[in-house]
């Protein structure tokens, strides 16, 4: 992503952001309320139009108007709130928007509810994550086998660039590790991942590297072996102006 | 009673919490429809004796028959968080319309085909402005009641429209293996919506739509389309259920559609088709249709007047909502 501007009216959410990802690689991507993350990630998959900047795929330059074009580039977002359809079972929503159909008699279109049952627990078998039956209603669920359900749909695009907006918030403890673990699997498998999330120990733990936003702008772009947890607190907030950084000096200033 | 066995009578009698709890949460999923089905079946064959008669029950099917297609029509705009008021109204539209085709004489078959056409391309209507403009479907269907009554007005001049009788002034009361054809249209349409419910793509989303619209969208599902559909459908149901009311009273009339609209959203929503969408099953509307009708049917064999009628109409939907929040809570035991 080259120089991506965004503007509401007056309002710039983003001032020329360039973004670069690698196959394979974690790229967590933090920042503060408003710093610009969500409006990034939307421009990249679809959901909102850049009011200026340009986005290549492996040097192609390439138009994302909607999620139909992110998806046709192979580009899968999960969002926080958005991903599951609660109603519905967890096959259905691993297969939503491109549910599979057999004809009975060569005439009547019915739901092939076996293919999809069986590809949902392919996806998830690939995972590593298990549930007593596909055909579970979603509301049932926790929130992470919920979460690993929003992301088995991505990952049964096959894609080759997986996004994903605060998938840890608001699970317990062990179901974030499950959800890092799942993450952290994706590198051997070679797509790209951009990990949004608020909570910097799981980008830490998962990340190659990290990119801070703050206030429309990236202020830090670095590999994880070359920042310190307090760096990217320190770019996040703006403190890293008081000479030394201001994180140092109140620990420095500890008994 | 020796020592041991006095100890052991108490645990006999106790019931284990847990047990009462999942039969509670069992019985709560159980729509209200059902219940309350159960209930109007079980008082009026105590209380009037000819309920049950071969005959009654023909009249319950014939009479039932408008009302359980509206709300088949209106679960599935109700499952997609819609409501279609203007179904009333299209009946007189429809039904005036239907009039106005067979009076100078033309084909039946046209008269059909035009009252379902222009009755679908109004629930399109509805489903467009609602889809495309995002106006709550309450409002936009409410200004379509007043266009609708209004048309039925025009076309008639404020009359009751006739026509030389034909085949169709009998398919209302015709009669097919003791049953009547009405109901066996009731039958082969609630076939339709089950298998749009259990085994189509459109079903999926209808219920998707109702849940998460924004899900659905972000996964690429063209949400207008599918609630323009809905409407369109639900309009083409109106259609049937009018042409059905038209053959019976043998007559275009422009105010015979007055109150449709009530009893199909209620037929829905005791039925367990919640206003917020994406939860409840057409059958269970279908169900709660008859119950409906079974209840006026009741207490007009038991003498009681028309006004009476509606009102007991307006207490039992009341009462099925209240169960149905009872229920879901039941639910919740488990």
């Amino acid at each position: 992503m080259q120089n991506i501007r965004k503007n509401y009216g007056h309002v710039e959410a983003l001032k020329g952001v360039d973004l670069a990802l690698h196959e394979g690689e974690i790229l967590g991507l933090v920042g503060d309320n408003a710093a610009g993350k969500s409006t990034l990630i939307k421009i990249l998959s679809g959901a909102v139009s850049p009011t200026s900047g340009s986005i290549r795929l492996a040097g192609q330059k390439v138009e994302i108007n909607n999620p139909a074009d992110a998806r046709r580039h192979r580009i899968e977002t999960v969002y926080q709130q958005f991903a599951l359809v609660d109603n519905l079972t967890i096959y259905c929503n691993v297969f939503l928007g491109r549910m599979a159909t057999r004809r009975l008699l060569g005439l009547i279109p019915l739901l092939d509810k076996d293919r999809m049952q069986r590809d949902t627990r392919d996806v998830l078998r690939r995972m590593d994550i298990r549930f007593d039956s596909v055909k579970r209603v979603v509301s049932d669920l926790s929130g992470g086998q919920r979460q690993a359900v929003a992301i088995a749909r991505a990952i049964s695009f096959n894609p080759r660039i997986l996004v994903l907006d605060e998938p840890t918030s608001g699970l317990a403890v062990k179901e974030v590790h499950k959800i890092e673990d799942i993450v952290l699997n994706f590198k051997n498998k070679g797509i790209a991942v951009i990990l949004i999330s608020h909570r910097l120990e799981s980008i830490f733990k998962t990340a190659d590297r990290i990119v801070v936003l703050r206030a429309g702008g990236k202020v830090l772009d670095e590999r994880k072996d070359q920042i310190t947890f307090q760096g990217v607190v320190e770019k996040m907030f703006g403190l890293e102006s008081e000479s030394g950084g201001l994180l140092n000096k109140i620990a420095g200033e500890r008994p | 009673m020796s020592g041991s066995a006095a100890a052991r009578a108490p645990n006999r009698l106790r019931i284990n919490p847990r047990t009462l709890a999942a039969a509670a949460a069992h019985i709560g999923r159980v729509p209200s429809g059902v219940i309350l089905f159960v209930v109007v079946l079980v008082l009026f064959s105590a209380a009037v004796p000819e309920f049950l008669s071969a005959r009654n029950v023909t009249n319950i099917l014939l009479a039932t028959s408008p009302l359980a297609i509206l709300a088949l029509g209106m679960a599935l705009v109700m499952l997609t968080n819609g409501i279609d008021l203007s179904v009333g109204a299209c009946i007189s539209f429809i039904s005036v319309l239907t009039a106005a085709v067979l009076g100078p004489g033309h084909p039946i078959w046209l008269s059909i085909l035009a009252a379902i056409l222009a009755s679908a391309l109004v629930g399109a209507l509805n489903g467009m402005i609602v889809a495309l403009m995002g106006i709550p479907a309450f409002i936009v269907t409410l200004g379509t009641m007043g266009i609708a009554t209004g048309l039925a007005l025009i076309i008639g001049n404020g009359q009751t429209l006739y026509w030389e009788k034909n085949w169709f002034n009998g398919v209302a009361l015709s009669y097919l293996l003791g049953v009547p054809l009405a109901f066996w249209i009731v039958l082969v349409l609630f076939a339709a919506v089950l298998w749009i419910v259990h085994q189509s793509v459109f079903g999926r989303h209808i219920y998707g739509i109702g849940c998460n619209e924004e899900a659905l969208r972000l996964c690429g599902v063209r949400i207008a389309r599918t609630k323009i559909a809905v409407y369109a459908l639900n309009g083409g149901f109106v259609g049937i259920a009018s042409l059905l009311i038209t053959s019976r009273i043998a007559s275009g009339n422009p105010n015979i559609g007055v109150g449709w609209e009530f009893e199909a959203v209620a037929a829905a929503a005791i039925g367990g088709v919640t206003f917020m969408g994406g939860r409840g099953h057409p059958a269970f509307a279908m169900i709660s249709a008859v119950t409906i009708t079974m209840l006026l049917n009741g207490l007009g064999l038991l003498g009681i007047n028309t006004s009476i009628q509606y009102v007991s109409v307006g207490a039992v939907l009341i009462v099925g909502m209240s169960l149905n929040i009872l229920l879901e809570r039941m639910t919740l035991l488990k």
